[in-house]
């Protein structure tokens, strides 16, 4: 097993009431069945038109990058809303 | 050519001789530049010299509506003013929502053009298409608040829409601002030159509707564009702008203690969930808005108790973060002095986060500061300078100068002057965000977020871009800028444009519903456009290459903590992206375009 942590933050850590949990997933996995995970658990749309976006240790992937994307025992994903205006 | 949207007229005021005349508004300059920024940049361009002192009656305060302001359709409450500022010494656009736009456009004006200094303090009231010149001398030193209903009484007019500056800008305070109701022209000191002009308000009354090209189309885009706007902004309704303090700080690139840091250990207490429990009491509403993001907030205990206000992401990025002040309580009673007293909340924020580390560096003593301890995380002692500052008294009349002036007098702090063009940073760390650096360097009223460009959603969320990385950087702050050109002098807050098609691919009917013109093909063109005729505005003034770098401590100090710790930006680095801009601009390599009219050139060549 890996361990994830997931940190929350805009939105999303309104509606979690988290700042952050640690998750301990399959060596395998890839961002895609995280991001698939997070969304059956929050019921979010994320990578679907929905207004949340994650980061992988920081940094935005293309959406088509996810299903090869595989998460690193270590990784930390940050789960944002949209950002809009200024 | 025009068959609605516009009104076709400006009010040009003399106020020495406390005169007016209306002048046609010439449909080739519309066309050209649309109206708000594009349109006050235009008559600035064409009607100040290179070498007008911002204080001299020869400065203008040119302020213009949009095509969009006033009319039924989501958030159409903007417009701009461009006159010569008092704290950067150069051009200066600014924007304001508010209702004076809309109930100028509904006397009859596209624009409003005030010119010359008042023999007498006076208020300019505008209703039933008539102009007066009023007595203002009870009223000079009168807070915005009280000054406002004290107008509204004089003239009878408990509807007018009124704005006006405060004692800040009386006493000297440069980067003073008009405050319009409870919104502002915020940033560069407009409020300074309005109190150089002695007038203290101007009052506007409603009278009528503003025509449309085709009001069947426009009834309908409105519940669509409204819904839109409520569905897609949910979380502004909910937190306003605030929401982006924990995304920042999360990311290592909040604005800390004069930006020594991009990571704010007292942020909880100034985000969103925090602030919505203990301190906010509703959402608010500008003109015609659907989303109504403004968060007013009250203090209900304690020795602040009482204060109210509205403070935006950088008001709390700034009174907040830059002091290292984590008492949210004390940023609502800042933000509400910075109000009554007219004084940019953003900058007012930086120099005193400057004057805070320069005390704890020994470079200012408490002979300097009249006995006071300035030290970074101290709320009392940030609240007490608002108050000198907005009063002009103690070390905070030296603090009001703003940080081009402080250059001059105390150049030995100089490397602590977050600025860029004398304009303070706004509430991002440009280390977090390269395309933020360039922002800054390049917007054309100094280091603004807004008018530069702001990157950041383009760099976080898209995943076309690295946020670390030179690379695209010049084409991405370009397109945000050319955007953002057309999208301030269309008359719109940006925070619902895109329900109406307005992004960087611009779509929809509403400009061609609005005037009978189908500007929206053009519309990219036409910001384009407008930030070419401000460089050449800024090069006459001066301004070249040397101006578009950022304080020396963002190139050579790098992030000491958080996600983006180790992160700086070397002046090679930042000449990539600079160099990139320039090209993709047509300017050469000092910054100069090669004529105001470029984008039309371009335009014609197809």
């Amino acid at each position: 097993m890996i361990r994830v942590e997931v940190r929350f933050a805009g939105l999303p850590r309104t509606e979690t009431g988290l700042k952050a949990e640690t998750l301990e997933l399959a060596p395998d996995i890839t961002l895609e069945r995280l991001v698939e995970q997070l969304n059956r658990s929050y019921s979010w749309e994320i990578g679907r038109g929905g207004s949340h976006f994650v980061l992988l240790n920081q940094q935005s992937l293309r959406r088509e990058r996810w299903s090869e994307t595989r998460l690193q025992d270590g990784d930390s994903v940050l789960v944002i809303s949209a950002i809009a205006g200024g | 050519m025009f068959s609605g949207g516009y009104r076709g007229k400006l009010l040009r005021v003399d106020l020495a001789r406390e005169r007016h005349t209306i002048e046609p508004v010439p449909d080739t300059i519309l066309e050209q530049y649309l109206g708000g920024r594009g349109v006050a940049a235009h008559y600035y361009h064409e009607g100040m010299g290179s070498s007008v002192d911002p204080l001299s009656p020869a400065n203008k305060l040119i302020f213009f509506t949009g095509p969009l302001t006033g009319l039924p359709l989501p958030a159409t409450t903007k417009f701009q003013c461009a006159t010569r500022s008092p704290e950067t010494g150069i051009y200066l656009c600014t924007n304001s929502s508010g209702e004076v736009g809309p109930y100028l456009k509904r006397q009859g004006y596209d624009g409003l053009i005030i010119e010359g200094q008042a023999r007498r303090d006076l208020y300019l009231a505008l209703a039933d298409g008539q102009v007066e010149f009023r007595d203002a001398s009870d009223l000079v030193m009168l807070d915005t608040p009280a000054a406002i209903k004290a107008v509204r009484a004089d003239g009878e007019a408990p509807d007018a829409a009124v704005m006006a500056i405060g004692p800040a800008a009386y006493n000297d305070v440069r980067y003073a601002c008009i405050m319009v109701g409870d919104r502002s022209f915020g940033r560069g000191g407009a409020g300074r030159v309005m109190a150089a002009k002695r007038l203290k308000a101007v009052a506007v009354s409603s009278r009528g509707e503003i025509p449309v090209a085709n009001p069947a189309r426009i009834k309908e885009i409105l519940p669509a564009a409204a819904k839109n706007a409520r569905e897609t902004k949910r979380a502004h309704n909910l937190f306003g702008t605030n929401q982006y303090t924990e995304v920042m700080n999360e990311l290592g690139c909040y604005s800390v203690r004069n930006f020594t840091s991009g990571v704010f250990e007292g942020a909880a207490t100034l985000s969103k969930d925090y602030v919505t429990r203990h301190y906010k009491d509703r959402s608010s509403a500008c003109f015609r808005c659907p989303v109504a993001c403004a968060q007013v907030c009250s203090v209900r205990e304690g020795p602040l108790a009482g204060a109210v206000s509205d403070p935006e992401y950088e008001t709390v990025g700034t009174l907040g973060g830059v002091c290292g002040v984590s008492d949210f309580a004390a940023v609502i009673a800042g933000n509400q002095l910075c109000d009554e007293y007219g004084i940019d909340t953003m900058t007012v924020g930086c120099v005193i986060g400057y004057a805070m580390e320069c005390y704890e560096r020994g470079l200012f003593t408490r002979e300097d500061t009249g006995g006071l301890e300035l030290r970074f995380g101290d709320a009392a002692v940030m609240l007490e300078l608002i108050r000198q500052i907005g009063r002009g008294v103690g070390f905070g009349s030296l603090l009001g100068k703003g940080f081009r002036e402080l250059a001059r007098t105390h150049p030995a702090t100089a490397y602590y002057m977050m600025h860029v063009k004398g304009m303070a940073f706004a509430a991002y760390e440009p280390r977090g965000f390269y395309g933020m650096a360039l922002a800054y360097g390049t917007s054309s009223r100094g280091a603004c977020h807004n008018v530069g460009g702001w990157t950041i959603r383009d760099e976080l969320l898209t995943g076309e871009y690295d946020r670390f990385a030179l690379e695209g950087k010049g084409e991405l702050v370009k397109r945000l800028q050319d955007t953002r050109g057309y999208i301030d002098s269309l008359g719109i807050c940006t925070v619902v444009r895109s329900s109406m098609g307005f992004t960087d691919s611009p779509t929809g009917d509403v400009l061609l519903a609005a005037t009978g013109v189908d500007f929206t093909p053009r519309l990219m063109t036409i910001g384009e456009r407008v930030i070419d005729l401000e460089r050449t505005i800024l090069v006459r003034e001066g301004i070249t290459r040397k101006d578009d770098y950022l304080p020396d401590r963002i190139f050579t100090e790098p992030l000491p903590e958080g996600p983006a710790k180790g992160r700086m930006l070397t002046r090679e680095m930042y000449d990539v992206m600079l160099d990139e801009y320039y090209r993709l601009r047509r300017w050469d390599r000092r910054g100069v375009p090669a004529c105001p009219t470029e984008g039309a050139d371009r335009e014609a060549a197809g």
